[in-house]
């Protein structure tokens, strides 16, 4: 703003200035300063020479008044002239000045702002690290609780026995199948067990003789020895050591199916659910005959366990056989969701053969969770959902349902 | 979206001129709607069986060793798998997967992993009708005895557990002889629902 009033000022006087050099124009017009040199002889600055005539004369005298008049306004036009450059210098230092002034204010500022800025972010970058940090504990809380509540959720699936599917009880508290074994074989019989015989259907199989007897025991065949009373062996029964078509024993009549099965097996007027030793069992409230064993976790044993049982005959369905035959080494034994693979020298289960799915019969409402069409490659081009029909697969088998009731009305054998 | 659902169409006419025509355009992994022609599907299988198809390298893989079913997925089946990748057993709480894979533990690894194998041969479409028809939500029954409940989201499905988790499928229908491989980016859990 100072430059600009200089600037002016400087302007104003650069006008005054030649204004101030422009004397009443007497005679000379010559404005800016050739002194008109009329005398045609005679110097500047001579006084008048009044011998020329009388009225030259006198037009000399002014003229050379004038001219007089002229020299020192010459200097001083001069001066001027100087003061007038000399101002513009000035001016054009001062503008310079005050540009350059302007530039490192501005320069300034921007530092400011850069380290402002910068402050800012190292702030802000305190505040995110300090808001992860929280976020982490949160979270590691959150994944904690969610965590503990799927484990416990898991294990709050507290069953007849009060463990968890494929866990045992014993004596309060809950440990997987081997290391239970390893602990009771040897040890006295639980007391529980003592009265407690195996299920009718499994007494043929074992037999107690001379120098054992068998006692039940939650899943498990003990098998005891006579005069010590010592626990000799422990077999686990498959499906509990139950069977479809057996009876299920009212004893677990008030077993309910856990929580998080609930929703998937509800008790119909044809069928009730009950759970025990990790396994669901369909029951028919009239009859109180298993009609399916559907496992909780697919089968609650799996490989390197012992031979299960209650099933020590050839019992693979026969859509399977042919896949599954006896063998040297191995055999094959059919439980709720599996056909095991079984190595004839140890009994010990070496592998799944195959998964089963809980079967379908015709008849039946098709279960839930059929709602994807799943039928094998090769038979696809010829069964496919219509608005007529739907078809589902299940264990070896093609199933027609009537997409409006439900209802399972054909099975048509499909050989994988 | 629309473009998804354009080249839906395109595929599904494609499809459906095959079907009519006998030409080979299905097949081999993409996931286009109608049903798929079998003779061209099972030579889009192949001969490889889903255990060959998974290898030996992966954690899924090996935890199907540990419980005896790459036996079962070498066998006849059809099987449907959803195969989480080694990234989704990462976002599992630590040491979860070293418990699991302990004989100790073996019902439970069974458990868990029969929950990610569903009965016969359920492609990407076939899932994907299944949400339409059921209105947006489709349950599907696995070997393990629980459920899961499909749903798309854009063009992806995403599979909920009984415990809430989320699995999107990111790579679908790969195709074997004894069924299919869908890749999904976590591990899901029999839970409560």
């Amino acid at each position: 703003m100072s430059k600009f009033f200089l600037a002016a000022s400087v302007a104003a006087l650069a006008i005054a200035v030649p204004a101030s050099a422009k004397p009443d124009k007497g005679g000379g017009q010559g404005g800016g300063g050739k002194p008109a040199k009329f005398e045609g002889g005679g110097g500047s600055g001579k006084p008048a020479k009044v011998e020329r005539g009388g009225g030259g004369g006198q037009m000399k005298a002014q003229k050379a008044a004038a001219k007089r008049f002229q020299q020192p306004m010459k200097q001083e036009r001069q001066v001027l002239k100087q003061r007038d450059k000399d101002f513009r210098q000035a001016a054009k230092a001062e503008q310079k000045f005050q540009k350059q002034a302007v530039k490192s204010e501005q320069k300034f500022a921007k530092q400011q702002d850069k380290l402002a800025r910068q402050e800012f972010k190292q702030r802000e970058k305190l505040f995110k690290e300090q808001d992860k940090r929280d976020d982490r504990f949160a979270e590691q809380r959150r994944f904690d609780n969610f965590d503990r509540d799927r484990f416990e959720s898991r294990f709050g699936a507290l069953g007849f026995n009060g463990c968890p599917p494929g866990l045992v009880s014993i004596n309060g508290g809950c440990m997987p199948p081997g290391q239970f074994r390893k602990m009771m074989i040897g040890q006295m019989l639980p007391a529980q067990y003592s009265n407690s015989l195996l299920p009718l259907e499994l007494r043929d199989l074992y037999r107690d003789s001379d120098d054992y007897y068998y006692r039940y025991g939650d899943g498990y065949a003990y098998r005891v020895d006579r005069r010590t009373n010592l626990v000799q062996a422990l077999l686990p029964l498959l499906g509990g050591g139950y069977s479809v078509g057996q009876v299920f024993p009212t004893s677990y009549m008030n077993s309910y199916v856990p929580d998080y099965y609930r929703p998937f097996y509800q008790d119909t007027r044809d069928d009730y659910y009950r759970y025990a030793n990790g396994y669901i069992y369909q029951v028919d409230p009239r009859s109180g005959m298993i009609q399916n064993i559907i496992p909780a976790y697919s089968n609650g044993y799996g490989v390197g366990d012992m031979l299960p049982a209650s099933y020590s005959y050839y019992n693979v369905p026969s859509q399977y056989r042919s896949f599954y035959p006896e063998t040297a080494d191995y055999s094959y034994r059919y439980g709720p969701g599996a056909i095991y693979q079984v190595d004839r020298q140890t009994s010990l289960i070496t592998a799944i053969a195959s998964l089963l799915s809980p079967g379908l019969a015709v008849g039946q409402q098709l279960p839930m969770g059929y709602d994807a069409y799943n039928v094998p490659y090769q038979y696809r081009s010829q069964y496919y959902d219509t608005p007529t029909s739907m078809y589902r697969y299940s264990n070896g088998s093609i199933y027609q349902v009537d997409p409006t009731t439900r209802l399972i009305t054909a099975v048509i054998d499909a050989l994988i | 979206m629309l473009k998804g659902a354009v080249s839906l169409g395109l595929a599904g006419a494609l499809a459906a001129l095959s079907a009519c025509g006998g030409g080979d355009q299905s097949g081999g992994g993409n996931q286009a709607a109608g049903p798929a022609q079998s003779g061209e599907a099972r030579q889009a299988a192949g001969n490889k069986t889903i255990a060959s198809g998974l290898g030996q390298n992966s954690q899924f893989a090996a935890a199907a060793k540990a419980a005896g079913l790459d036996a079962t997925l070498a066998g006849p089946g059809p099987y449907t798998v959803l195969a989480p990748s080694d990234a989704a057993f990462a976002k599992l709480p630590a040491g979860a997967y070293d418990t699991w894979m302990k004989p100790e533990a073996r019902a439970q690894l069974t458990g868990v992993l029969t929950y990610h194998i569903l009965p016969g041969t359920v492609l990407a479409a076939d899932i994907g009708k299944a949400i339409e028809n059921a209105k947006g939500k489709a349950v599907l029954a696995t070997m393990g005895g629980g459920t899961l409940t499909a749903t798309r989201e854009g063009d992806r499905i995403v599979l909920t557990d009984g415990a809430g988790t989320r699995a999107t499928v990111t790579a679908a229908d790969q195709q074997y002889s004894n069924g299919v491989v869908h890749q999904i980016d976590a591990v899901l859990m029999p839970q409560k629902g």
